[in-house]
């Protein structure tokens, strides 16, 4: 069995083989990512070249007296920054474009292989999960991706760069700029461990409490009837209290952490007037140095910042890759055999041979169960809740495979056949009816996109509901979901029943498809269905007699088990049998119910 | 920079807002919390001022260090000058801690008040307000509005007066420094405040663009991945996928337009700074020449330059900034007038020994201005079972709503015991009254905590004993883990039966005097029928039911049953009886008795 993806275990697994398999995403843009690399080296030398002509023109001009070309200076500088303003747009624009490009490929595919997952693995899964990872995952990726490569070269390229210069210029500066980069990577450090953590103990909370103040508007309805007012109160505002608390804790720890840099930046301009004016005085270093390492020393300031918030959003992508690739390296426990072939057209014939089914080990589902159906039979299916009806029926279209035995369609296995050919064929009403947010039309034309307009109306008119979006405004062009119109649980039925009938399968399958519609309804959907299910098979679930009693077969299912078998009066037949005891318990309550 | 600027402009939404719009007296809303942190606001402003100063002092001191010791060879003055610089950037550090931590104390405080106080007031609005408005949007203004107050608190008020200091501190130095090279040096000013105006417009309208297309994409992942049982059932996974892979281009594209104008951010910045420092270097090199200007105040002067752009960029987005504040105070406020009309009883009347006869007299109500419920007179006797049958639409579950008073009636009165509804206290009356609703909510968390919601201090002794009596244990005790299992968002985990025997096991522990059932439309399997309906026998012992009956099993337990048409009582009388008298009640009774 295959779980859902892992959630919220702290396994810490090594940055590097994750970020390898990035980078094989990023191979195909390997000449814009050398064009990037370049554009990050020249934007970075040029602007190391201000302070520069800050020393030269203030010792070679100024001082001297010979300012007849110190404009020349003021726009050579200008100039500089006009180009390194170019090489750094080029370096954020192409490199956010390979991003984008990258997490585009990776959310395509993550896609596609999700929808190749199966019911095992949904069964394990939360949606809200699963969605993050598509979209905040990959957009986290994406901010990595288009940022740290680029920012952490340049940052690091200016520290290298700066103490180049200064050995360069004065090793005694040099040697004082080395005496620095401590207490930069200190910094770096406490707001990398210290700052960021509490932010995301922060959101954490925040989570808590949307999702409080979430269930409880929903059931606000149940508050009030039980008078709960007080006690939900008090949860919330023991929440909210939380997250103020961690809140101000945060803004504590950041309050301390983030103007550090500041802190740093002028006792390192302090210490350099400071040791630098000695020099200067001394006759060792000119005054125009000093103003160039000064204006130097300013620049360190986003290295220091951006590099602790990098450590950050690197472990954040490693993290967020890592679920992603969880899903993707997840492989569907159904899946087409090497050899399979398509499924020929179906005649009818259904056989389960010794089928047993668990979706955990140990606790059976279904326990060697038995059928043969002939062509055009219509087999209904009764038993207590969770004793495994739908299941049984889930195996057929394989959204699950048996663990043991065997099921043949028309004599194919179907573990043979291609999964696409066999779900083309085999429709199926799910229990619990879904509809997406499109039109009507859309939606009962889902399973066949290219559907004529005759053929839609035509398959609403058999599910009963062509009279209501009829009366629709808009007709078959309403919109469902949260903007659209409201429909109830019958009428969602009909339209999922008109779906199916929209693919003219070759089996069909109803799982409860009638439970919420009304009777009158009903009778009628029987009458038309009659002419669907004449000539195909047909399995149905259901609780209301009239169905059951006129199936060709019934299957008494319980705790996995065929109990009986039969037609409606051979199961009557039945002393002390459970259909019997059902039927009789419903005449019993006299007045025809129906249960 | 804060990098507060980034992510200003990416959550500046609110461009439909005016701020003259905001209502005066939703400032005095806000002003009200504010007040009660006066003292620690103005200690908040106070550090600020100082932190601004010692910020400035920096500059000011390696002016001084250059032209009154460097320049003269004083090195005692130069070690003074460093001991004031370590003390300068100390002070920044300390104030700017307790600038920040204050005012986030303030900003978290308050708004923590402002959410316990709104959810409160949420709390206390009748159902109607909560059937007229979506969760998302009540959700949306506990949660995101009123953290946007709180950065308007914090960051934006305290900020952008800190911004204003500094820009105001800045030009006031500069120009005691030297008037002249001050003025050339602010034609620095209007380019940056301009062009990051313009820029911050045109990213705005790019990010808009952006969240609306990333909203697309999630719509699309979320559709898929709740409908995906479905989606491969039919068989739509390429078209599903084709579809995706062209949202996520346009996704693409859309943040390639907004990486356009964000690449743009960072040349910019270096431009102006590079700008400043050329133009200080050449007007004031030719100044130091000419002697009217020190080579200290040019240093000086250099530094002051660069620090035009965090606040000026800052400056230029203050009106969106206070926009999306504003937008979002009208929208809490807007909540925090709705008045309750049900309201506690002035002058409480409690029965003693209560015995549970409700009466309807003369009820008349409509929600807005359709009347449902026509003059209506009814007397339920204690320890009756009373039914109300009728077709949809004819103010069955209306009524439910007014004897719970989560409507108040329009005209004449409902009493208990002959004391009128709206004489009873709240909470007494919801212990008096349970009411099994249709739609059954479940909180998610343990099954054992749903029905503790019933009366929160019974024991686990007692919710098994209950559960036993409403037959729910059984299923209870087979789930993984018994009692404690959760039940998942609104009960998904649990069959549509087994919700119901929750949902009497819970109304069952809150032991009501009056029961009122609304009974669930949607059938359940054959077994679980008998469970509910022998169960419902536990349910309804001793008690004064009013239930809503839509199967006649249920009907058989009423002692009298009741024909609603158009929110008037047509028939009473026992089955028989209305069998014989009432038109309405054999036709809807034939109706059910057809399947």
């Amino acid at each position: 069995m295959n779980k859902g993806p892992g959630k919220g275990k702290k396994r810490k697994s090594p940055m590097l083989p994750t970020l390898l398999r990035l980078g094989s995403y990023a191979r195909k843009h390997s000449v814009k990512i050398l064009g990037v690399m370049t554009a990050v080296f020249i934007s970075t030398a040029l602007g190391l070249v201000p302070p520069w002509l800050i020393r030269y023109g203030i010792d070679n001009m100024i001082m001297t007296g010979n300012i007849e070309r110190l404009w020349i200076i003021a726009v050579i500088m200008v100039g500089t920054a006009l180009l390194k303003g170019f090489f750094d747009f080029v370096k954020s624009y192409v490199s956010e474009f390979i991003a984008q490009s990258i997490i585009h490929d990776i959310r395509v595919k993550l896609y596609e292989h999700l929808n190749k997952l199966s019911f095992s693995f949904y069964d394990e899964s939360r949606t809200g999960d699963l969605m993050a990872r598509i979209t905040t995952d990959t957009d986290t990726l994406r901010n990595f991706l288009g940022r740290v490569s680029s920012f952490v070269t340049e940052n690091i390229l200016t520290i290298i760069g700066i103490l180049i210069i200064m050995l360069f210029w004065d090793y005694r500066l040099g040697l004082l700029y080395i005496m620095i980069l401590p207490l930069m990577v200190f910094g770096m450090y406490m707001y990398s461990s210290r700052v960021r953590p509490m932010f995301r103990k922060v959101r954490k909370r925040f989570a808590k409490l949307t999702e409080m103040v979430q269930e409880n508007f929903v059931g606000m309805e149940v508050i009030k009837l039980f008078g709960r007012e007080e006690q939900q109160e008090k949860k919330f505002n023991k929440q909210n209290r939380e997250y103020v608390d961690i809140s101000i804790k945060a803004s504590k720890v950041s309050a301390l952490w983030m103007p550090y840099v500041h802190f740093l930046i002028g006792l390192s301009t302090a210490l350099i007037v400071w040791y630098g004016g000695r020099l200067v005085i001394e006759g060792d270093i000119s005054l125009g140095m000093l103003a160039g390492i000064i204006s130097y020393i300013a620049m360190l300031t986003r290295p220091v910042r951006q590099t602790g918030m990098m450590i950050n959003l690197s472990s954040q992508a490693t993290a967020a890759s890592e679920r992603i690739f969880n899903v993707m390296d997840m492989s569907p426990e159904v899946k087409d055999a090497p050899d399979a072939h398509g499924l020929p057209p179906v005649r009818g014939r259904v056989e389960y041979k010794d089928v047993s089914f668990s979706y955990k080990k140990g606790k059976r589902v279904l326990n060697c169960i038995d059928i043969e159906v002939e062509p055009g039979e219509t087999v209904a299916i009764v038993g207590p809740t969770g004793s495994g009806k739908s299941t049984l029926l889930h195996l057929l279209p394989r959204f699950y495979d048996p663990d043991e035995g065997k099921i043949l369609i028309d004599g194919h296995d179907i573990k043979n056949v291609t999964i696409d050919s066999l779900r083309k064929q085999v429709g199926i009403v799910l229990q619990h009816t879904f509809l997406f947010g499109a039109s009507i039309r859309e939606n009962i034309s889902y399973g066949r996109p290219d559907a004529s307009m005759e053929d839609i109306i035509r398959c609403a008119k058999i599910a009963q509901i062509h009279d209501f979006i009829g009366s629709l405004p808009l007709g078959y062009e309403t919109p469902i979901g949260e903007r659209g119109v409201d429909i109830s649980g019958g009428q969602r039925q009909r339209l999922a029943m008109a779906r199916v009938l929209l693919t003219d399968p070759g089996l069909l399958i109803l799982d409860e498809p009638t439970s919420s519609v009304d009777v009158e309804t009903e009778d009628r959907m029987q009458e038309a269905m009659k002419e669907v299910t004449k000539d195909r098979t047909t399995f149905v679930i259901s609780h209301r007699l009239w169905t059951v009693r006129n199936a060709d077969k019934i299957l008494v299912l319980k705790d996995g088990e065929i109990v009986e078998r039969g037609d409606h009066e051979e199961l009557l037949q039945i002393e002390d049998g459970f259909y019997r005891k059902i039927y009789q318990h419903v005449l019993k309550d006299k007045r025809g119910d129906l249960p | 920079m804060r990098g507060g600027f980034g992510r200003r402009i990416r959550s500046g939404e609110e461009e439909d807002f005016s701020l003259k719009q905001l209502d005066k007296r939703a400032l005095k809303f806000l002003f009200k919390y504010l007040k009660r942190h006066k003292i620690k606001l103005s200690v908040a402003i106070i550090s600020m001022v100082i932190m601004t100063l010692a910020s400035l002092a920096g500059p000011f001191l390696i002016k001084i260090a250059v032209d009154e010791y460097i320049m003269v060879g004083d090195l005692e003055g130069l070690t003074l000058i460093f001991a004031l610089m370590v003390g300068a950037y100390g002070a920044h550090w300390l104030f700017s801690y307790f600038q920040t931590y204050i005012s986030n104390w303030i900003g978290h405080t308050i708004v923590g008040d402002i959410r316990e106080d709104l959810y409160e007031h949420l709390q206390d609005l009748p159902i109607d307000f909560y059937n007229k408005h979506s969760t998302g949007d009540m959700m949306a203004r506990v949660t995101h509005d009123v953290n946007a107050l709180s950065d308007l608190v914090s960051t934006g008020f305290v900020h952008l007066l800190s911004d204003f200091f500094v820009i105001i501190g800045i030009v006031i130095i500069m120009l005691y420094l030297n008037v002249q090279l001050a003025l050339v040096s602010f034609i620095t000013i209007p380019f940056i405040f301009f062009i990051v105006y313009y820029l911050g417009k045109k990213m705005r309208v790019a990010y808009r663009d952006v969240r609306e297309r990333l909203a697309d994409l999630n719509a699309d992942v979320e559709q898929n991945l709740s409908g995906i049982r479905l989606v491969q059932a039919l068989n739509r996974e390429n078209i599903n996928t084709g579809k995706f892979s062209k949202l996520s281009w346009k996704n693409l594209k859309a943040n390639l337009k907004a990486a356009t104008y964000f690449s743009l951010l960072f040349p910019v910045m270096t431009l102006s700074k590079v700008f400043g420092e050329a133009l200080v270097l050449g007007y004031g090199g030719w100044g130091v020449v000419q002697g009217t200007v020190s080579l200290g105040v040019l240093i000086a002067f250099m530094d002051y330059v660069r620090r035009f752009f965090g606040p000026l960029a800052d400056m230029s987005q203050v009106y969106n900034t206070y926009q999306s504040a504003g937008a979002s105070l009208d929208r809490i406020y807007e909540y925090m007038e709705v008045e309750s009309p049900i309201h506690e009883p002035e002058e409480p009347e409690v029965p003693e020994n209560l015995q549970g006869k409700v009466s309807f007299e003369d009820v008349t109500f409509g929600y807005d201005d359709e009347v449902i419920i026509n003059d209506l007179n009814l007397e339920i006797q204690p320890g009756e079972i009373f039914a109300l049958v009728g077709q949809t639409g004819a103010g069955k579950t209306t009524i439910v709503n007014i004897i719970t008073r989560l409507y108040d009636v329009d005209e004449g009165r409902l009493t208990i015991d002959g004391v009128d509804l709206r004489r009873y206290p709240m909470k007494l009356l919801r212990k008096i009254i349970s009411v099994v609703p249709q739609n059954i909510f479940l909180f998610d968390t343990s099954i054992k905590e749903n029905i503790r919601f019933g009366r929160p201090d019974a024991s686990d002794e007692e919710i098994v004993q209950v559960a036993k009596e409403v037959h729910a244990h059984e299923f209870i005790k087979n789930l993984p883990e018994g009692y404690e299992t959760r039940v998942g968002e609104e009960g998904v985990k649990l069959s549509g039966g087994q919700k119901q025997l929750v949902s009497f096991a819970r109304a069952m522990l809150a032991d009501p005097k009056i029961l009122i059932l609304d009974e669930a439309t949607s059938s359940v399997d054959a077994y679980t029928e008998v469970m509910i309906q022998d169960a419902m026998d536990k349910l309804l012992e001793k008690r004064t039911v009013l239930m809503i009956a839509h199967r006649f099993a249920t009907l058989n337990k009423a002692d009298r049953i009741g024909v609603l048409k158009k929110g008037r009582l047509i028939d009473t009388g026992s089955h028989e009886e209305l069998m014989e008298s009432s038109e309405v009640f054999k036709r809807l009774y034939e109706k059910q008795k057809g399947g």
